[in-house]
């Protein structure tokens, strides 16, 4: 089933489904954290 | 030198979309929710006098303005990447909604120029609060006109209106552009509640000071007012929205609510079922602090939190076996082993509707032991714990909702589509015949 899934041309493999999910949470907490970080001395 | 048609390697061009969209939905939902809520605590503030609403109306906007650069940056990101990843498809929708976009860059000025000037004036408008309050509220509505323009292109892209584009009423409110607009403003006021309460447990629990306890106490609290609130007129919502696209894009619904991507929702109800009983747990918990006690009160809470668990445990029981084909989790069958219980009708709508009917009692019990106040500081960990349970879990909500949104449209990938039955993934024009909006589409009447 995990082959054919990549094999499938126009649509999105279960890899880069993941890899899409953690960039947008890695991409998002991070922002989150930098912006507590530079306001947290104010 | 043209660039030619491009993909990105590894990951592919589709995903560089879906997470900068993704991520900038993450940030933009919450700055203007964020806006309003502040706004409408610093008014509370005005008129109760209690400097909590103030020190966090305050606190809100900061990080508004601290985080702004960071989605802003990402919308930009994402517009260069569409362009250049996808410049035929782009060019279409410049086609169809020029204006839309237009204003929406306009709104888009305008709230970041009425957010820095309201931070900026707070305390020079100290003594002119209702027109300090006003600032923040117009911020608000600036980004709200700005997020109704991009409902209109995204909702447009699901269920094109069956008219031609020059009709300008018919496409900017074709289908599901109303619903998804009122879904996204009521989610906005939702999500950032969830994540304010989330924020405060965090600071309570690292907090150590008498009165940053009962500040964090009570912003946790205040937090899950407007995340709970908001979340339990969700699924009215959510119902209309999924009606639209049942009448406009029947295959789109098919996909997402029969067939192989059906189990985006029973991943949304998981979720929701994690956030209505960690937040229903909290009520409990809380009654157990209000300055008045109220025992019958609470007794009758503890039986919410029960129907809250059943309702939402119906509310998970998969439809068949056939869970995630695309993992190959297919057990006893597939789609051919019923399970019971996991039918839409009559359970789904019972465990919904008893869903909300159950959050509107817990949340009136709630505000009516509010009214008569709560001693603040007192809350155990684990309360608090639940509280940023619910701050995870409404990120989670928000991405497997945009993705169930954009998810839609692949239908089965035979074509999938960037305006369903219009325009390809591949941003090949369907023939005519198949399009909604038939040749207008391609620019031509």
């Amino acid at each position: 089933m995990l082959e054919l899934a990549l094999l499938q041309g126009a649509g999105v493999s279960i890899p880069r489904f993941f890899a899409a999910f953690f960039l947008i949470l890695i991409i998002y907490t991070g922002a989150l954290l930098f912006t507590y970080w530079i306001s947290k001395d104010e | 030198m043209p660039i030619g048609n491009l993909d990105v390697p590894v990951i592919g061009k589709n995903v560089v979309i879906a997470v900068l969209v993704q991520t900038h939905i993450l940030f933009a939902a919450f700055i203007i929710g964020a806006v309003l809520v502040a706004a409408t605590s610093e008014y509370l503030g005005m008129v109760t006098k209690q400097p909590r609403y103030e020190r966090l109306a305050r606190n809100l906007a900061r990080f508004v303005v601290l985080l702004f650069a960071s989605g802003a940056a990402l919308a930009i990101t994402f517009v260069l990447a569409l362009v250049t990843l996808f410049p035929v498809f782009f060019s279409i929708l410049q086609n169809i909604f020029f204006w839309v976009f237009l204003v929406e860059a306009f709104m888009f000025l305008g709230q970041i120029i009425i957010v820095y000037a309201w931070y900026n004036v707070w305390d020079k408008l100290a003594y002119r609060k209702v027109l300090h309050v006003t600032f923040g509220m117009i911020a608000g509505f600036f980004g709200l006109m700005a997020m109704t323009m991009i409902d209109a292109v995204a909702s447009y892209m699901l269920t094109p209106a069956q008219a031609p584009v020059t009709d300008v009423a018919r496409t900017f409110l074709n289908q599901t552009m109303v619903p998804l607009n009122m879904h996204r403003f009521v989610g906005n006021f939702s999500y950032v509640g969830f994540l304010v309460a989330g924020w405060g447990a965090w600071r309570y629990l690292r907090s150590t000071r008498e009165e940053d306890r009962e500040y964090y106490d009570w912003m946790g609290h205040w937090g899950l007012i407007w995340g709970f609130g908001f979340l339990i007129v969700q699924p009215v919502i959510g119902y209309g929205y999924l009606k639209g696209i049942r009448e406009s894009s029947p295959e789109a619904f098919d996909t997402i609510m029969l067939g192989d991507k059906s189990w985006v929702f029973n991943l949304l109800v998981l979720w929701i079922a994690v956030m209505s009983i960690a937040s229903t747990a909290y009520f409990v918990h809380k009654l157990r602090f209000a300055t008045k006690p109220m025992p019958g009160l609470r007794k009758m809470a503890i039986g919410a939190l029960g129907f809250t668990a059943l309702f939402t445990v119906l509310n998970i029981i998969p439809a068949d076996t056939d869970l995630v084909p695309q993992l190959g989790l297919v057990f006893f069958g597939g789609e051919d082993t019923k399970i019971p219980l996991g039918d839409m009708y009559p359970w789904k709508y019972i465990g919904l509707i008893g869903l909300m009917v159950v959050g509107f009692f817990i949340a009136t019990l709630y505000l009516r032991a509010t009214a008569s106040g709560f001693r603040w500081g007192r809350a155990s960990r684990w309360s608090q714990f639940a509280l940023i349970a619910c701050a995870a879990t409404v990120v989670l909500t928000m991405i497997t909702m945009g993705y169930t949104r954009e998810t839609a449209r692949r239908v089965d990938n035979d074509p999938g589509y960037l305006i369903y039955n219009c325009v390809t993934l591949e941003q090949e024009l369907t023939p005519p015949e198949t399009c909604p909006a038939g040749d207008s589409i391609a620019g031509r009447d």
